[in-house]
């Protein structure tokens, strides 16, 4: 997993590539970690992203729980990565923009 | 842990029963606000909120494993609303709490905790005020049957302090309308044993929980094992915990945790194997440490 961050004024974009699971998880935690105070707008560009397991749905949750005075959206989302937000009803809590 | 049977459960409930499957989904947005209730009376508390909730359905995902194909979709979607729902009991207002108070026999707990607040006694007896929560409030879920509800309180009443041996309280084929049968003595022992193994350092996300500003003692050693113990991994015959510490006190703090897991799992086999169609594979909790003390 590779994770990249940008920076446009109030506006933090986390783009992740590769696979969130119990490995890499906790190294997306740590970027979040660092970023989610200094935003008000943190956007997840998951545009290559392959694939998410329950350990990355916590950390979305986290963040939109920190987030929900603010604001939070999942964008790029790929059919594979949309699927697991529809079977965990998750497509019914995070703002998400499909590709 | 695993990821071999990631979101197992959820799409086979989609692939046996579509309408439940849209059920339990539609009533996930509702739960992650009732669940994060429970940080106004347990601000310091482990978590027990949906993230949690979401641990301990991914650990029923890995316990279940192959045997899957063995529940049917009323049983699938009582598991999932009931790891969902297992401890709004933690979140209760002061309201519900002093009208579900009345309903719960406390035994002679306020003769042996002549000190305990509420909190205190929300927290010793929160799977029955999860029960008699999801009672009241089962008409924001959608809940299809009063067969369903019923199941999906034993099962979340069952997930701590309950003997899933009773016949009465769990049966081992209880009927529903479609044909089925739910098996409450194994829907229950996962959960419980789901909520047990939940201890690794991931419970408690680190930008939404700072453990240097606790300050009392219990919470402090709590996150102390959690810290050390950096993955639970569940194997067909065990569970490993992943274990990195220096400090022998947290150490034997997670010893003891792991005798307590491992009676926790001796009753949950006691109550499914044998007893029931379904079989708990793993039979003991093991310790990998990674780091010794210098």
């Amino acid at each position: 997993m590779t994770v990249h961050t940008k920076k446009d004024n109030d506006t933090t974009t986390i783009s992740v590539q590769g696979r969130i699971d119990t490995a890499t998880s906790r190294e997306l935690e740590a970027v979040v970690n660092q970023e989610i105070n200094n935003c008000t707008q943190l956007i997840f560009d998951f545009k290559e992203l392959d694939y998410i397991s329950s350990a990355g749905l916590r950390i979305l949750l986290g963040a939109r729980k920190l987030m929900s005075k603010r604001g939070m959206k999942v964008i790029n989302v790929n059919d594979t990565v949309n699927e697991i937000f529809e079977v965990t009803g998750f497509s019914y809590i995070l703002d998400i923009e499909r590709i | 842990m695993s990821n071999d049977y990631d979101y197992a459960m959820e799409r086979r409930l989609r692939e046996l029963n579509l309408e439940l499957h849209n059920r339990f989904t539609e009533s996930v947005f509702g739960l992650q606000h009732i669940l994060s209730n429970y940080l106004l009376i347990f601000p310091t508390f482990t978590d027990h909120t949906e993230l949690h909730s979401l641990n301990v359905i991914d650990f029923c995902n890995s316990i279940i494993g192959s045997q899957l194909e063995t529940l049917n979709a009323d049983e699938i979607y009582s598991l999932l609303m009931g790891c969902y729902f297992h401890d709004t009991g933690m979140g209760i207002k002061e309201k519900d709490y002093e009208e579900f108070a009345k309903q719960i026999d406390f035994g002679d707990y306020f003769e042996t905790h002549k000190d305990a607040s509420i909190p205190d006694i929300i927290r010793d007896f929160h799977n029955e005020f999860s029960g008699l929560f999801i009672k009241k409030y089962s008409a924001l879920f959608d809940i299809p049957s009063e067969e369903h509800l019923n199941a999906i309180i034993q099962i979340s009443r069952g997930h701590r302090k309950t003997d899933l041996t009773d016949e009465n309280e769990y049966p081992i084929a209880m009927p529903v309308e479609s044909g089925n049968t739910i098996c409450y003595p194994y829907l229950s022992a996962l959960i419980r044993l789901a909520d047990e193994i939940d201890v690794a350092v991931g419970r408690n996300l680190s930008f939404l929980y700072d453990s240097g500003t606790l300050t009392n003692k219990k919470d402090i050693i709590e996150f102390g094992k959690h810290e050390a113990i950096k993955d639970v991994f569940v194997y067909k015959d065990k569970f490993v915990l992943s274990v990195d510490t220096e400090d022998e006190f947290v150490y034997n703090n997670i010893k003891k945790m792991s005798k307590k897991m491992q009676k926790t799992l001796d009753e949950c086999r006691f109550a499914v194997n044998g007893r029931t169609p379904h079989t708990l594979t793993q039979e003991f909790i093991e310790i990998k440490r990674i780091k010794e003390t210098k």
